[in-house]
């Protein structure tokens, strides 16, 4: 992966949600996946600029999708990982988990 | 209320990211709200000015450094008015070294949120020059501005977040 497609702290954090939602990755979700899993209180700002980001390195695609009532008529945009960003998660994730081995952090 | 909050973003931000927040308003309370609705108006914001074009980034330059330094210098004269001894020079001098270092702090802001555009932020700061003068403010006010931001430029070498 060339070094400007490098992926940070927090798109890893978004790119897992994508993985762990699946068909149903949308701000909100995405939002609350994080805030459940790491108690961070995030932003949609922040999620989005992300996403956005991530689609610019081809790591994520989204589609908009249709209007509900309980969004205020507004449409969701649906945010799915692709292959090359399921590739770039595994990586990251490996260099993580490589570079933990041996601290004796949460290993059991 | 809530209406008014998600009414400030239209303008600011895409239409899925007011729904996102008006979805989740309904379990949340008016000061979640009021807080996201900050954060994602200066998000959207940044989002706006980095993906806009040469002339907006220098309309945007322009908001952002004019009104502050407007707004700076009305409150120098009105302090200048209320404070004795207003004629002394040190006390002059004092406040042109504080207004330097506010504008300087300002272009350090402007630049880093127009994501290192130079170009911008000098035509910026020139429509800056022609509010000032408008005004018959101390050019040397603008001119720090200016080198604030044209420094706070070259030192920034980092992407935007």
């Amino acid at each position: 992966m060339p070094k400007g497609d490098a992926i940070g702290g927090f798109e890893q954090l978004v790119l897992l949600a994508l993985a762990h939602l699946g068909e149903d990755a949308y701000g909100v979700s995405i939002r609350k996946e994080i805030a459940a899993r790491t108690g961070r209180d995030v932003n949609i700002g922040a999620v989005y600029t992300t996403l956005d980001r991530l689609e610019g390195k081809g790591l994520a695609v989204s589609v908009i999708g249709e209007p509900t009532a309980e969004r205020g008529g507004r449409a969701k945009r649906l945010f799915r990982l692709t292959g090359a960003g399921r590739t770039a998660l595994e990586e990251s994730c490996r260099a993580v988990v490589g570079m933990m081995k041996g601290l004796g952090w949460g290993e059991a | 209320m809530r209406g008014l909050l998600l009414g400030v973003l239209t303008a600011l931000v895409p239409e899925h990211w007011i729904g996102d927040l008006e979805e989740e308003a309904v379990e949340e309370g008016d000061w979640w709200l009021a807080r996201h609705v900050m954060l994602a108006a200066l998000y959207g914001v940044r989002m706006r000015l980095a993906r806009t074009n040469f002339l907006e980034s220098s309309a945007a330059a322009a908001l952002l450094a004019g009104l502050p330094l407007v707004g700076a210098l009305a409150l120098r004269r009105l302090v200048l008015t209320l404070i004795p001894f207003r004629e002394s020079a040190a006390y002059s001098w004092w406040a042109v070294a504080a207004f330097m270092i506010l504008t300087a702090g300002l272009g350090l802001g402007l630049t880093n949120a127009l994501g290192r555009r130079r170009v911008a932020v000098l035509l910026g700061t020139a429509v800056t020059l022609a509010i000032v003068l408008l005004l018959e403010a101390p050019i040397v006010l603008t001119v720090a501005a200016f080198a604030g931001g044209w420094a706070a430029t070259i030192r920034r070498r980092g992407e935007m977040g």
